[in-house]
């Protein structure tokens, strides 16, 4: 929909002139032009010009060499145009043609712009967005003190900061003869659009040797609202596929499903750090490395050992072991399972 | 060497350049620190300014406005218990500090990035056919457009 707008506004909007008194003038000089002109439109000499705005502002004092570099400046931007370009004699047009024809002008460049400032923004947003405040802390105060100084402990709001923390501190520094031990106690926030790039994380980690182990409750595929992930469906069935493919190739990566009590809900690399969700509803989870809680640690990994040594994977299920697990054959993990069996 | 430069672009993404007054006296700070724990009166970040900028470190008045802001922005801990203050920073502090500019700094580009949409909606939206003088009149193609004093 088109709007009607000022000439100035117009101007001012795509950045030619900003309400600056030179700038003010600039627009009279411009002014003064179409004023002059008659219907059809006749070329103004500069000395026509020039007169007219003295006339118009005895006091302003332009000098010729201003007033010069204003017409040079109004014909780049296209809202005044010359007669004869290669004529010596300069003689000025200015009309509704050249103004519009100008503005458009100055309307695509400014156009351009704001696409290139979009982009800076969008590119910033993303770094900033992706940024892990315990390594940028760890890091400036060894590079001021040549000191390594961790942080043991801190808590950690919402599913991509807490990716966040899971990545620089456990999926991306997981190396062979590690193990990442994750629970999965419910879907919650977590089976949003991110899901699939979280999961690669863990799958990347596997590839880099690490032994991964990932325990699910049984419960979470009996929640009501497990009906809301319906299309997640394909997602998890990709994900099922890209696993008996691990695990074909000899990679140390399997998904166990446990029936049993609540248990901790976390993520461990070794016994060395762990990720303990606190609250599902925002969610919160605190972070802490074996100097500041080793025994937390070292229990949440003896209860994890012990439910995963229950666990059956995904893998070997059967359908008896789907009705022993308490869940409906029909239900979406009944599927999913024929679907990744397939 | 590449990390330290990588980090230190990073800091200055989010306008926390190195050369800062504030970031340099920060720096001192944990450096005049023995153990993460330390609390360091101003004498000894003088000295330990003294040692890292020379003629550079600035007047003591402008060291404590500095000192006073990076505790706002809660970089260090001021024990103001005795008559002799003490300030202490540690990697767990910048972290929070750190997580609330980070914060800030994303709430600023969401912002200007709706003000760039609104801009640019508003050009989508100009006509330049449809271009009205002070005057009221419309300035359409091939006609004569007169705009006002």
């Amino acid at each position: 929909m088109s709007k009607k707008i000022d000439v100035t506004r117009a101007l001012e909007l795509c950045g030619f002139i900003s309400g600056e008194k030179q700038e003010s003038r600039l627009l009279n000089i411009l002014s003064t032009i179409l004023r002059l002109q008659s219907d059809p439109p006749i070329p103004l000499s500069f000395s026509e010009i020039y007169e007219q705005l003295q006339k118009e502002d005895p006091k302003a004092k332009l000098s010729k060499a201003w007033v010069h570099r204003v017409l040079k400046s109004l014909v780049e931007a296209q809202l005044v145009r010359l007669e004869s370009p290669t004529s010596h004699r300069k003689r000025y047009i200015a009309d509704a043609n050249t103004v519009m024809a100008g503005l458009e002008q100055l309307k695509s460049e400014r156009i351009k712009e704001l696409e290139a400032q979009r982009e800076e923004i969008i590119d910033t947003l993303e770094t900033v967005n992706d940024l892990e405040c315990g390594i940028l802390a760890q890091e400036f105060v060894k590079n001021v003190t040549g000191v390594q100084q961790k942080v043991s402990s801190r808590v950690v709001r919402g599913v991509e900061e807490l990716h966040r923390v899971l990545k620089y501190n456990m999926l991306d520094v997981a190396k062979k003869g590690d193990t990442i031990r994750a629970t999965m106690l419910w879907f919650g926030p977590f089976l949003d659009s991110g899901v699939l790039d979280r999961t690669q994380k863990f799958i990347d980690a596997a590839l880099r040797g690490a032994d991964v182990r990932y325990l699910m409750s049984a419960d979470v595929f009996t929640m009501d609202e497990l009906e809301n992930y319906e299309s997640q469906f394909d997602k998890a069935s990709g994900l099922l596929h890209s696993l008996i493919d691990l695990k074909g190739r000899g990679l140390k990566i399997d998904f166990r499903l446990y029936a049993g009590p609540k248990t901790y809900n976390q993520v461990t690399l070794n016994r060395d750090n762990m990720v303990l969700v606190i609250a599902e509803n925002p969610v919160t989870a605190t972070w802490i490395t074996r100097d500041f809680n080793p025994d937390l640690i070292d229990n949440a990994v003896k209860a994890f050992d012990r439910d995963w040594k229950k666990g059956k994977s995904f893998l070997d299920l059967q359908p008896d072991d789907l009705q022993a697990l308490g869940l409906d054959p029909g239900a979406l993990l009944s599927r999913l399972f024929a679907n990744g069996k397939e | 060497m590449a990390t330290e430069s990588r980090h230190e672009e990073l800091l200055e993404t989010i306008g926390l350049e190195r050369s800062r007054k504030d970031m340099v006296i920060l720096g001192a700070l944990l450096k005049a620190q023995k153990n993460p724990t330390d609390f360091v009166d101003f004498e000894t970040l003088r000295e330990q300014l003294a040692k890292d900028e020379g003629a550079r470190k600035g007047k003591d008045p402008l060291i404590y406005r500095s000192l006073s802001k990076l505790e706002k922005d809660g970089f260090l801990k001021i024990d103001r218990g005795s008559h002799k203050h003490g300030y202490n920073s540690s990697v767990a502090l910048l972290e929070r500090a750190l997580a609330t500019i980070v914060e800030q700094n994303i709430k600023e580009l969401e912002r200007e990035l709706k003000e760039v949409d609104a801009e640019a909606t508003l050009f989508s939206e100009m006509d330049s056919d449809n271009i009205e003088s002070k005057e009221g009149r419309c300035c359409q193609n091939k006609a004569r457009m007169v705009v006002s004093d």
